[in-house]
């Protein structure tokens, strides 16, 4: 999916492929995605789409207010910590 | 008495890159919030919209002849040309809370990064499209099904991964070893689990 991808593109691509595609498309669709080919056309859509959806991103409305952030001991937070990869 | 920290106090004394996650408090909605220390001059004049991907993976490994799911989130942020880390110790000391993320990430319908520099506030927050609660719902019940193991290992299982991987190769290794897949529920196998994990470790060829 390319960036700029609105929920409302992604609901056209679902209706499209549920018009489009067999039942037995979309359970090969979903195996090959990893996920579980189990329920309707749509449930097995979804779930593909929701996988695939990496590059899928929003605005988000500002300002974001995060309050609550926990406290812990140090060593609970290295534990977490990765390591970071730049071009 | 060990000095407990805030997460974004613990953040902005590590190296710029550093990422971690924590579970706080958005709109009156707790949820699980990736956060990153980045210089505030190269995250402030981001657009509104960027190119993200997530990749998630539980890693299983036999470690001193236990076994050890860490569990990476990986965020591929495209306008920062970066793939951050982090991971989650499903039974760590903070088990409880990291459980509680599980379930948090299974269903929350936003992941967010929190770009840090060095205070308390964003510098920047961006919203995308939870790509792996999925993954998360499954990955709840593959942990919870193993015994548990300690810090040690888990540190023990995590430092391994990184040696034996930079970053962009575990970013490669999530999507082609199938490992960020969940099982599937009709016997097929992805990410090579089976019900008590016997099989289920680093590939040969990851060593």
């Amino acid at each position: 999916m390319e960036p700029g991808t609105t929920p409302a593109m992604l609901f056209g691509k679902l209706k499209h492929m549920e018009e489009t595609h067999s039942l037995k498309d979309i359970k090969d669709m979903a195996r090959k995605a990893g996920v579980s080919p189990t329920g309707t056309k749509r449930d097995i859509l979804l779930k593909v789409l929701e996988k695939k959806a990496s590059t899928w991103q929003e605005p988000v409305t500002a300002p974001m207010t995060v309050r609550g952030y926990s406290r812990r001991p140090r060593r609970q937070w290295a534990e977490q910590e990765g390591r970071r990869w730049r071009n | 008495m060990e000095k407990l920290e805030y997460s974004w106090e613990h953040l902005v004394r590590r190296p710029y890159g550093s990422a971690m996650w924590d579970i706080a408090n958005m709109d009156g909605n707790d949820v699980v919030v990736f956060m990153v220390r980045e210089k505030r001059a190269d995250v402030e004049p981001l657009p509104q919209q960027v190119g993200v991907h997530w990749r998630s993976g539980g890693i299983g490994m036999m470690v001193q002849g236990q076994r050890v799911m860490p569990v990476v989130v990986m965020m591929n942020f495209i306008p920062l040309e970066s793939i951050y880390e982090m991971w989650f110790n499903f039974y760590g000391e903070a088990g409880s809370t990291v459980q509680e993320a599980f379930t948090l990430l299974g269903r929350q319908d936003r992941l967010y990064a929190l770009f840090f520099d060095t205070g308390p506030e964003l510098v920047r927050g961006f919203g995308f499209n939870n790509n792996v609660g999925h993954f998360f719902r499954g990955h709840y019940g593959i942990c919870k099904a193993l015994p548990p193991w300690d810090d040690n290992l888990f540190n023990l299982a995590k430092h391994q991964l990184q040696s034996e991987r930079g970053v962009r190769e575990l970013w490669n290794y999530l999507e082609d070893s199938g490992i960020g897949r969940v099982p599937m529920v009709d016997g097929r196998q992805h990410g090579a689990i089976d019900p008590d994990l016997g099989d289920y470790r680093v590939p040969p060829s990851a060593r």
